[in-house]
């Protein structure tokens, strides 16, 4: 699985998406494993074109559908999504157009700060933001990131 | 107060008006602040590449096991 391409691969075709979930908690300095990217992302059919264009090579299929159907052009052109939870050669990419306890995409961009991989800009909830969001979920196994999180933004706040 | 799928004995650590510092709440949790330091001391890039590896690694495992069940 590579992750981390998945990330420069969105970046590099210039979609508008902002890391959240377990791969944002992991680039805040959380200890944790995550196995999919999550990201919030415009569902506009512009951006959702770029989001073909970065994966069609990796054969993304709807994985939640009984039969894995492919994420075509045709639907990214269409839009309509709510959510896009894609499997792709080079592992899980969760696309959501609302973050819960934050909202829609241009919120989270709005409550997002830019960081450098490689010479890529990529966007990734703040802190505050993803502690937010992951509160706002309130399951079992958010408690682990959110005790971590609050923990690490707790040690940063007293070093300033 | 927001509506928890947290067991009982899990409730406690949500909270955030029991007194306590957020550090304290995670150590009492059992979570090994030593290393979140390590991942504060390498980059993000770093961060996330740590993850490809263990995922893959564990990915390995997972195989092996099973095409070796016991």
């Amino acid at each position: 699985m590579k992750l981390t391409s998945i990330t420069r691969r969105l970046a590099e075709f210039e979609v508008q998406f902002v890391i959240a979930g377990g791969l944002g908690a992991i680039i805040h300095g959380s200890s944790l494993m995550t196995r999919d990217v999550d990201v919030a992302c415009s569902m506009e059919p512009d951006n959702l074109l770029r989001l073909f264009n970065a994966t069609q090579d990796l054969h993304p299929v709807h994985r939640m559908t009984p039969h894995k159907e492919i994420f075509t052009r045709h639907q990214a052109e269409q839009g309509g999504f709510r959510n896009l939870y894609l499997a792709t050669a080079w592992g899980q990419l969760d696309c959501l157009g609302e973050i819960k306890g934050l909202g829609d995409f241009s919120i989270c961009l709005e409550q997002s700060e830019v960081l450098e991989m490689d010479g890529i800009q990529i966007r990734v909830l703040t802190l505050d933001a993803l502690i937010e969001a992951k509160r706002a979920m309130g399951r079992p196994r958010d408690l682990h990131t959110v005790l971590e999180l609050e923990a690490i933004r707790e040690g940063l706040r007293s070093q300033h | 107060m927001q509506h928890l799928d947290l067991p009982p004995e899990l409730e406690p650590f949500w909270r955030t008006d029991d007194g306590r510092t957020a550090t304290a709440r995670a150590v009492a949790y059992g979570i090994d602040l030593s290393m979140l330091d390590d991942n504060l001391r390498i980059s993000h890039t770093e961060r996330l590449r740590q993850n490809d590896r263990m995922l893959n690694e564990s990915e390995a495992l997972r195989q092996a096991r099973r095409q070796n069940p016991r």
